[in-house]
């Protein structure tokens, strides 16, 4: 199976670490944004592995103790709640890539 | 014969499944409310939509188990209500509180409830273990056939219980680097366990084989061997982590880019407590269970429970105890009862209680002593809280009693009400002050049991679903 690594659409990151999809077996692409930025992604991927393949993380912890990823990625966890652009918050683990959505990460404290 | 009483189901993973079945084929239409989008739960969990895999691909040797799972689903989907991507948040007398997948609130009148909520992963926390790239290991798995893809491209796998060995050998399969498998069972405990695991021969025998593929790939397997601290490093461009394990007095660390953490499973048992169920302290688990009789009813004559979200026994175990908890209430409920099946039930039962007994003797929890999670570990995740506050705060207030102390520190009081840090914290304190961990009491959950949307005040009406 190849791989391969995602980034911005227009600026792949280099052999970056983390999150890999495998290519066999997925989708059309979908692209989102994540902060008005373009992003690479595909039909069926969860906001969680578009944010971590692209960007390493899914937020920052409100109590300044750094980055946060997703964990459990079955909903029990709580750790990859995200807000969307349009005013939603969502599980970044339970919510699909669709067109349109816009992932806003906040920024670093 | 269309029979009228309303009979929720929580919960669309092999028990689930196997009760709606039961419910469905002697005249119920019963509503299925379930968090996943599709059927199948966390261990026949379907592809992601839009997605195209194989089921021998997603599933490996459980290919045919999970196809038949989601083929039973099929078959009944006309003859039941199925609510996916539905959270069931509280209760309001009879009815249950649902959050839809749509972001509605609605409420659900129900006459019976069957539990069937599954299973995370027991964690321990360590030093790091909150960095991007550290998940669980049902996490990792569910990465792999939910999303087709890989938590890293070099991952460490650490803790304990035969869905180490699976996940790892998955991920290798699938064309992965695994940098190691780090068990916290030792050699004896497996080989110890092995005649009660040779209740089910086949699956004794694949444990035994994912172990060997592993090691005859060159993937390092240490027995005996816990990690102690996940440290993020860089080299040039690629972001990576350092994790040091220690096994009998050595220190050693290896590198990689990933890591899953799980040491066995735990329930899910937080609805039982918005119902009359009483709940007992199993010490060979070192967890509070809610206490289940063996044909699935509970103290609580609405309430029923069955599979993992119970009393962890594995998926072929979830399925017979659907069907027996789901022959219990529709016996009850006047239908007549299938004596030769329920026996048949029954006796596959005990085949799998004992191979599960020997499940947990293999891989027993690794105990959590003094020295283990150093002061300056985040226990809580959702709140931040450390493993020196907690102690600093039973001392304090000289209070060993984990709803006080969760008063106290807020550990456990976040988003995830302590499914993550629960047992852990009972661990520390009770290593900390020398008392028997039963005394630390049990973490109370409460409505709403997980999050829900925040809707404006209009949205608030909740509506009834029929």
């Amino acid at each position: 199976m190849s791989r391969v690594s995602g980034g911005a659409v227009g600026n792949p990151r280099l052999n970056a670490g983390g999150m890999q999809r495998l290519m066999s077996g997925r989708g059309a692409r979908i692209d989102i944004k994540i902060d008005g930025e373009l992003v690479l992604a595909y039909a069926g991927e969860t906001l969680h592995t578009v944010l971590m393949v692209s960007r390493g993380h899914v937020r920052h912890s409100e109590f300044g103790d750094g980055p946060r990823g997703g964990f459990c990625l079955m909903g029990a966890c709580q750790d990859c709640w995200v807000n969307l652009q349009d005013g939603r918050r969502v599980r970044a683990c339970a919510t699909y890539v669709a067109p349109g959505i816009d992932v806003l990460l906040n920024p670093s404290p | 014969m269309q029979r009228h009483e309303r009979i929720a189901i929580v919960g669309a993973g092999p028990a689930g499944i196997a009760a709606a079945a039961t419910l469905a084929a002697v005249g119920w239409r019963p509503t299925v409310i379930d968090e996943q989008v599709a059927p199948g739960g966390q261990i026949y969990k379907a592809l992601a939509p839009g997605m195209n895999r194989g089921y021998a691909d997603l599933y490996g040797p459980d290919a045919q188990k999970a196809l038949r799972a989601h083929e039973r689903f099929s078959s009944i989907r006309s003859a039941v209500d199925h609510l996916p991507g539905a959270i069931v948040w509280g209760r309001e007398g009879q009815s249950l509180c649902v959050a839809r997948a749509n972001g509605t609130l609605e409420t659900l009148a129900f006459d019976h409830v069957i539990a069937a909520t599954g299973a995370i992963d027991r964690q321990i926390p360590v030093p790091g273990w909150t960095t991007p790239g550290v998940y669980s290991l049902g996490g990792a798995q569910i990465a792999l056939k939910h999303q087709l893809a890989h938590i890293g491209r070099r991952t460490v796998f650490a803790g304990t219980g035969a869905l180490l060995y699976l996940v790892a050998w998955q991920y290798l399969r699938s064309g992965g680097d695994v940098a190691c498998v780090l068990d916290t069972s030792t050699k004896g405990d497996k080989l110890r366990a092995l005649p009660a695991m040779f209740a089910k021969p086949r699956m004794a025998l694949r444990g035994i084989h994912y172990a060997a593929m592993l090691r005859a790939h060159g993937v390092p397997v240490h027995d005996g061997a816990r990690v102690r601290a996940i440290d993020r490093s860089s080299h040039g461009q690629e972001s990576c982590f350092s994790v040091t394990f220690s096994k009998g007095k050595n220190l050693s660390s290896i590198n990689g880019d990933a890591v899953a953490l799980g040491y066995g499973l735990k329930p899910e048992s937080q609805l039982a407590e918005l119902f009359d169920v009483d709940f007992e302290f199993d010490s060979s688990q070192r967890l509070w269970l809610p206490r289940v009789a063996d044909d699935g009813s509970t103290a609580d004559p609405l309430f029923y429970m069955a599979g993992d979200g119970c009393n962890v026994l594995g998926a072929d175990a979830a399925a017979l105890m659907g069907e027996l908890a789901a022959w219990t209430l529709a016996t009850r409920l006047g239908a007549p009862a299938p004596r030769a099946r329920v026996a048949e039930l029954e006796r596959s039962l005990q085949i799998e209680r004992r191979f599960s007994k020997g499940l947990r003797a293999a891989f027993p929890l690794p105990r959590i002593t003094q020295g283990d999670v150093p002061d300056d570990t985040i226990v809580c995740r959702c709140e931040v809280v450390t493993a020196g506050e907690l102690r600093a705060a039973s001392t304090q207030w000289d209070t060993t009693e984990i709803n006080r102390l969760k008063a106290l520190t807020r550990c456990g009081m976040g988003r995830c009400q302590g499914r993550m840090c629960g047992s852990a914290v009972a661990e520390i304190i009770a290593a900390h002050r020398e008392i028997d961990i039963a005394a630390v009491g049990r973490l109370r959950a409460q409505q709403p049991l997980k999050p829900i949307p925040i809707v404006s005040a209009d949205d608030c009406s909740m509506t009834s679903v029929s």
